[in-house]
C-alpha cells in the first residue's frame, strides 16, 4: 500500500487510495456466506406483493455488510460535478493533507520517548564521526 | 416460517485462490530440499557457517557454501512457531498472522516520495516518514506499519534507529523495520521495543516491532541477513524472511523455477533461525516478482507478482508458517 514504481517511490496519495481498495478487497475475502438469513426465502416469496425490497426490516438489518468506500466516488456525474467534479488523485490529496495536519497517534509515555531517544543519541555518538 | 435447525450442515467461509493440489505443493517441497542439499546456499558469515556445520551441514569454507541436509530443513519447518503476533502499540491494533488469516500492511521501502504540496518528485526524509507513519495510523485498512521510506537527510550510520523511534513514535500499530542490517542494530533496536513493552521478557511476549530481512538471489545469505537472523532469534523479535528473486533475472524465468529459488532462500534463512533458537518466531516472506527482460525493470503491479505472491502464500499454509507477501 502507497507504494509507485516498484517500490521506489512513495505516495501519501496513492496509501488513502489503496486503503479504500483494501477495505473492498477485505470485504471481497469475506464471501458470500449461505444461510437461512441471508437467503432470506421469506422475503423473496413476497416480491409480487412487496415490488421492491427497499424499505424491508431486513434490509435495514443487513445493510451495513455492504462496501463502502471512503473515497471512490460511486455518486452520478451529475451529483459528482455539482461537488467540484475533483478526481481521485485530488481528493486524496485532500484527504491525505487533512490527516496529517489533524490526526494525533497515541503518544508514547514522555519516559519511554525520552528511551528511546537515548538509545539512537548512543548510537550515533558511537556511529556518527564529529 | 419456521424452518428446522439445520443437523450437520458445512459452510464455505470466505474467499480465497486455489493455486496447487497436494501433489504440486509436495513436489515444490522435495524440488526445494533437493536443490538445499545437492547444490545447497551460499552462506557469507562465519558464525552462520559453524552454526549450521555444528548442526550437521557440510560447508565449504573456500566456497562459502553450505548443504543442508533435508532432515534438518523439515526440523526447522516443525519447530518455527505456527502463529506469530504482531502486537500493537494499542492491543486494538493486534495482528495474528496463521492459517488462512489475512491482514495488510504500507509498501517498503521506498526512495523517493512524491511531495505532497509540490507534487515534485524528490528523495524522502524523516519527516515524510513520520507524515505516512501518521497516515498509516489513522487508515483502518493498514493494520501493520512497514517502514515507508528512508529517511535519507538522516546520517547514514543511524538511518535504521532515526527510522525506528520515528515510526513507534508516530503510529501506535505494529511496526515492521526493513532497513536493519547488523547485529549491533538488532540489539538496540529490540532495546527500543522492550522500552515501549515495558520489559524484554514483554518485548518477547508482545512484540511491538519486528524486522525483514532479504537473503541475495540467488541462493545467497549475506552477511547482514545472517546477523540479523541470528540475532533477531537470540533476542526473540519476530524476523521476516523475504526473498526477492525476480524470474529471468536472478532466478529461472518460469513462475515455478522462480518458486524453487525463492523457497530455497526462505527455508534456508529459517532453518538458521532454527538450528540458532528453536522456535524462534520467524515469518515466510516473499517480494518475488518478473524481471521484464525487454525494460530491465522489476514490476511488482504484474499479474506474476500476484500469482507468485499467493503460490507464497499456499506454500507457508502448507508448512504451517505465517507469511508475507508483496502487493502493489
Amino acid at each position: 500500500m502507497g507504494m509507485l514504481e516498484s517500490g521506489q517511490t512513495w505516495s501519501h496519495e496513492q496509501l488513502v487510495i489503496d486503503n479504500d481498495i483494501v477495505t473492498m478487497v477485505k470485504r471481497v475475502i469475506q464471501g458470500i456466506d449461505v444461510t437461512d438469513d441471508t437467503m432470506a426465502v421469506d422475503i423473496v416469496k413476497q416480491a409480487h406483493k412487496i415490488k421492491d425490497f427497499l424499505h424491508q426490516k431486513h434490509t435495514i438489518q443487513f445493510m451495513r455488510r455492504q462496501s463502502k468506500p471512503k473515497l471512490i466516488d460511486r455518486a452520478t456525474r451529475g451529483a459528482w460535478e455539482a461537488k467540484g467534479g475533483k478526481d481521485l488523485t485530488q481528493r486524496a490529496r485532500e484527504e491525505a493533507r487533512r490527516i496529517i495536519k489533524t490526526h494525533q497517534p497515541e503518544p508514547l509515555s514522555g519516559g519511554v520517548k525520552k528511551t528511546l531517544h537515548e538509545i539512537v543519541d548512543t548510537a550515533r555518538k558511537e556511529l556518527v564521526p564529529g | 416460517m419456521i424452518r428446522g435447525t439445520r443437523a450437520s450442515y458445512s459452510q464455505f467461509s470466505g474467499l480465497g485462490l486455489t493455486m496447487f493440489t497436494g501433489d504440486e505443493l509436495a513436489e515444490l517441497h522435495r524440488a526445494t530440499l533437493d536443490v538445499l542439499e545437492d547444490a545447497g546456499i551460499m552462506v557469507l558469515n562465519d558464525e552462520a557457517q559453524e552454526i549450521f556445520y555444528s548442526h550437521g551441514c557440510e560447508v565449504n569454507k573456500k566456497a562459502n557454501i553450505v548443504k543442508i541436509p533435508p532432515y534438518l530443513v523439515n526440523e526447522a519447518i516443525r519447530s518455527a512457531p505456527s502463529k506469530v503476533l504482531l502486537a500493537g502499540r494499542n492491543p486494538k491494533y493486534d495482528i495474528v498472522l496463521e492459517g488462512t488469516r489475512v491482514a495488510n500492511t504500507t509498501f517498503g521501502v521506498g526512495i523517493k516520495v512524491l511531495d505532497l504540496d509540490t507534487g515534485k518528485h524528490r528523495d524522502s526524509t524523516n519527516k515524510d516518514l513520520a507524515d505516512s507513519a501518521i497516515l498509516s495510523d489513522a487508515m483502518e485498512g493498514v493494520d501493520v506499519f512497514t517502514q515507508s521510506v528512508v529517511p535519507r537527510d538522516a546520517p547514514s550510520q543511524v538511518e535504521d534507529l532515526i527510522a525506528a523511534e520515528t515510526c513507534l513514535t508516530n503510529c501506535s500499530k505494529h511496526f515492521h523495520h526493513v532497513d536493519i542490517l547488523s547485529t549491533e542494530s538488532v540489539r538496540r533496536y529490540f532495546d527500543m521495543g522492550a522500552a515501549i513493552a515495558g520489559s524484554a521478557e514483554e518485548m518477547r511476549r508482545r512484540p511491538v516491532c519486528s524486522i525483514l530481512i532479504c537473503p541475495v538471489s540467488p541462493l545467497q545469505l549475506s552477511p547482514e541477513a545472517c546477523e540479523v537472523i541470528i540475532e533477531s532469534a537470540r533476542l526473540g523479535i519476530p524476523c521476516n524472511i523475504l526473498s526477492m528473486a525476480l524470474s529471468g533475472g536472478t532466478a529461472p524465468v518460469t513462475n515455478a523455477g522462480t518458486l524453487i529459488v525463492h523457497n530455497a532462500e526462505v527455508l534456508g534463512g529459517i532453518t538458521l533461525s532454527q538450528l540458532t533458537k528453536k522456535g524462534a518466531p520467524i515469518i515466510y516472506g516473499s517480494s518475488t516478482t518478473m524481471f521484464d527482460l525487454t525494460l530491465a525493470t522489476a514490476p511488482v503491479g504484474a499479474p506474476e507478482m500476484g500469482m507468485i505472491s499467493a503460490a507464497v502464500a499456499k506454500l507457508a499454509q502448507y508448512y504451517n508458517l505465517p507469511s508475507y507477501v508483496s502487493g502493489t
